[in-house]
């Protein structure tokens, strides 16, 4: 079910007025209203996937059991490699075997007949959940927090419906105490989360889905037009992704609100960034923090490639760790190559250089607020998202090369979406104008009299009718 | 509290509500050519005995009010093997005269992506003939006319709204008005369309997507020979300039496909698109007729049915 569908607007007042009225009086009352939601959710995409994170569940869930009662820690490890062992299998079954017999075929040329890719189809979410329940293992292993005594509770950690097909991606020190507490109603937290919804919905549904419509005209045929159209078509794709991934994560945070949940903040202004280094701290940080924790400190912490040395070791750990995140969207080249590049631009810019007799990194320096340094920032992301966006490498470089060889920049120029560009205008000055807080509506009222508030949410509601598509679909869904 | 909350919810949108409503109420009574087809097929379910499936070739080629025989022309904007099947399959029972069916092949239909399993035109056909036509689960959303595209209604309530209402059905639910066709906006000029991009689909190879857009014409053909309705495959004029522009590998392939589909099954094949007596006030642009030309194509295939 997704959360711009009409079927969610239906789902999720029922499942309010359930999870308030009878199960307010006991917190598994409430649990288990939130799980029997949660795995509707999902289910209503495919039943046979509720099988896969019910399976998922009970591993991580004995895992974290069995690894915590482990009286040593060669045990304590098999179980924890255990977990590992499924979770990345089950994502490499689903998400990479297909990708890496491909390529493991052209590179051995080996016959086509030889092994059958798998005709099966990613599970929703699936790179979200398996994550959120690593982490789990991974911080029961550490002895960061105790493991989960309560499978309904845990059920829950793990397929909490707000969060569970496109993040955010929450720790389990953060997300399965809140189901442990009993969650009073609070009008105030309630209102904001709606309105979160609200503001979620217009970035996604207005904003997102209509500069879709330019971003798919010019990325499928940069050839018709000049290369001022192609660069306007990047910088859109640009904001598409973030309105509406952002927007998937204000609706998400949102609808937790309304249950009483806090759920972490997954974007701040990232295109406001100074350096590369700067916007992976403010773009999908809940993903950028996991990897951050379990992939590269490990990595530069750890025993592997001893010969290294440290700085050497910190290289390849950042290469490596944003190499992952780049294949983390998907099993492509593509994806690669967009993690590989902002790899390299954060080693870069991870450089001691001296500044008026100062030591200092250069992202440090960057983001004292060098005039250029926004410029920059912007236009490597321009660059990198071409690679992300495209379907192919190849794609991706024509429409590099469409860019720098177009000799008439204003050839056939066109907004293709006209005046709607305005609601991308509206989105940026609102989030800068209330970039202190986690969505603009916050606060409204020491801003607004109550007669412009409404109006300004009819007007989105107006908006996100009128412009609504008849798509229904988050970028981010298919990672 | 939460009762505070729940009441305090419902008054904020007693307005989108009202507002919806209306809007809703407004779609539907635009005069819309499904909404035409709606009344002809309600009026005559009895006596209808040719269907017409298809895309938007079809839908501009036959008037209907040509044929000597009753005949509702389903065909729509951009309608693959697909939704044309699942109209047949829903809406052919209804029809108790029903005869023959007619179904389009054409350059492209074999390469072209077969997308319109989750289509905003469930919600049409839903509303104006009962039938459900997506693949998908039968959302709340398709329940209703102006949310499943509000771009193109809006569109619609605009122009009807300001009296610019391109909408001239005949009793057949056939639109008369060429008012929006490239050739119109033209002028009919000659050189100006020559001069003009040839919109054309596809664009290139699409073997992939042979074999389910086979699968779906033969469910439309097994579905016809069990209820004994005699199926016609027609294909319908296009421009020289059109011509042109066709890929030989993709033509090539269509025209294997269907010495195929005529040896399999018993179907007739009509190819009006060898006809060259179509002048440019018959045509709306390269591949669609006119009026004026649907007049001339449809006596001419109402002479061959006969």
């Amino acid at each position: 079910m997704l959360f711009n569908s009409f079927d969610f607007g239906l789902f999720l007042p029922i499942v309010f007025i359930l999870y308030w009225v009878v199960g307010r009086k006991r917190i598994q009352g409430q649990n288990l209203v939130l799980l029997i939601a949660s795995y509707f959710f999902y289910g209503v995409w495919d039943w046979r996937f509720l099988l896969l994170i019910f399976a998922s569940s009970l591993v991580d869930f004995y895992a974290g059991k069995y690894i915590s009662k482990a009286q040593t820690k060669q045990r304590k490890r098999l179980w924890l490699y255990s977990s590992l062992s499924w979770n990345l299998g089950v994502l490499f079954v689903f998400k990479y075997y297909n990708f890496f017999l491909d390529n493991l075929k052209t590179l051995f040329e080996i016959p086509e007949n030889t092994f059958t890719t798998l005709d099966i189809i990613i599970p929703v979410g699936l790179s979200f959940y398996t994550f959120q329940t690593i982490g789990y293992t991974m911080d029961v292993y550490r002895k960061k927090i105790p493991p989960s005594q309560d499978l309904l509770k845990f059920l829950c950690f793990v397929s909490f419906f707000p969060q569970l097909v496109a993040g955010p991606i929450e720790r389990a020190s953060k997300l399965l105490p809140q189901f442990s507490k009993q969650r009073t109603f609070g009008y105030d937290k309630a209102k904001d989360g709606l309105r979160q919804v609200l503001w979620g919905l217009f970035k996604k549904i207005v904003v997102a889905d209509n500069i879709g419509v330019a971003v798919f005209a010019i990325y499928n045929h940069p050839e018709s037009y000049g290369s001022l159209t192609i660069i306007y078509g990047a910088f859109l794709f640009l904001f598409q992704l973030y309105a509406d991934f952002s927007g998937y994560s204000d609706i998400a945070i949102g609808t937790a609100k309304l249950f009483g949940f806090d759920l972490s903040t997954n974007f701040k202004l990232p295109y406001l960034a100074n350096s590369v280094t700067g916007f992976w701290r403010r773009w999908h940080i809940t993903l950028s923090k996991w990897f951050q924790d379990y992939v590269y400190v490990p990595f530069v912490k750890g025993n592997t490639l001893g010969f290294l040395s440290k700085q050497s070791k910190k290289i390849v750990g950042l290469l490596l760790t944003m190499g992952l995140i780049g294949l983390w969207h998907g099993a492509d080249w593509t994806y690669l190559a967009f993690g590989l590049l902002h790899g390299v631009l954060i080693i870069i810019e991870g450089t001691t250089i001296t500044r008026k007799g100062k030591k200092m990194k250069l992202h440090q320096w960057l983001e004292t607020g060098v005039f250029w340094s926004k410029f920059y920032t912007v236009t490597f992301l321009v660059v990198s998202l071409i690679f992300f966006r495209a379907s192919t490498l190849e794609k991706a470089i024509v429409m590099l090369k469409e860019i720098i060889t177009q000799n008439v920049a204003f050839y056939n120029f066109n907004l293709i979406i006209g005046k709607k560009i305005i609601f991308l205008i509206i989105m940026i000055v609102a989030e800068v104008w209330r970039k202190r807080y986690t969505h603009p509506f916050t606060n409204l009222e020491g801003v607004f009299p109550k007669i412009v508030r409404w109006g300004i949410y009819y007007f989105l509601i107006f908006a996100i009718i009128r412009y609504g598509r008849p798509q229904e679909e988050f970028i981010y869904f298919q990672f | 509290m939460i009762k505070k909350f729940l009441i305090h919810t419902c008054i904020f949108l007693i307005p989108v509500i009202i507002g919806y409503a209306i809007l809703e109420n407004y779609t539907r009574n635009l005069p819309l050519s499904p909404k035409a087809k709606s009344a002809f097929y309600k009026k005559h379910q009895n006596n209808i005995e040719i269907l017409i499936l298809g895309a938007s070739q079809n839908r501009d080629a036959i008037n209907p009010e040509f044929l000597s025989q009753k005949a509702l022309n389903l065909a729509y904007p951009d309608q693959d093997y697909y939704v044309s099947s699942k109209l047949l399959e829903q809406i052919g029972p209804t029809l108790t005269s029903l005869k023959t069916v007619i179904v389009p092949i054409s350059y492209g239909h074999f390469e072209t992506a077969p997308n319109q399993k989750e289509t905003w035109k469930n919600s049409m056909y839903r509303h104006y003939f009962g039938a459900t036509i997506s693949e998908k689960f039968t959302y709340f959303k398709d329940n209703f006319l102006y949310i499943s595209f509000p771009n193109y209604y809006s569109t619609k309530i605009n122009s009807h709204r300001n009296g610019k209402n391109t909408v001239d059905c005949n009793e057949y639910g056939y639109n008369r008005d060429v008012s929006t066709s490239a050739f119109y906006k033209l002028k009919y000029d000659s050189l100006s369309i020559a001069k003009s991009p040839v919109p054309i689909t596809p664009l290139q190879e699409n073997p992939a997507f042979i074999p389910e857009n086979i699968e779906r014409l033969e469910a439309i053909l097994n579905y016809c020979s069990q209820q004994n309705y005699k199926v016609i495959l027609l294909e319908t004029p296009t421009t020289v300039l059109f011509k042109q522009q066709r890929i030989p590998e993709v033509l090539h392939r269509k025209d294997s496909i269907l010495s195929l589909i005529k040896s399999k099954y018993t179907i007739q094949h009509i190819d009006l698109d060898t006809n060259n007596d179509y002048s440019i006030k018959d045509r709306r642009d390269n591949n669609h007729l006119s009026t004026q030309g649907a007049k001339k194509f449809t006596k001419r295939l109402n002479k061959i049915i006969e």
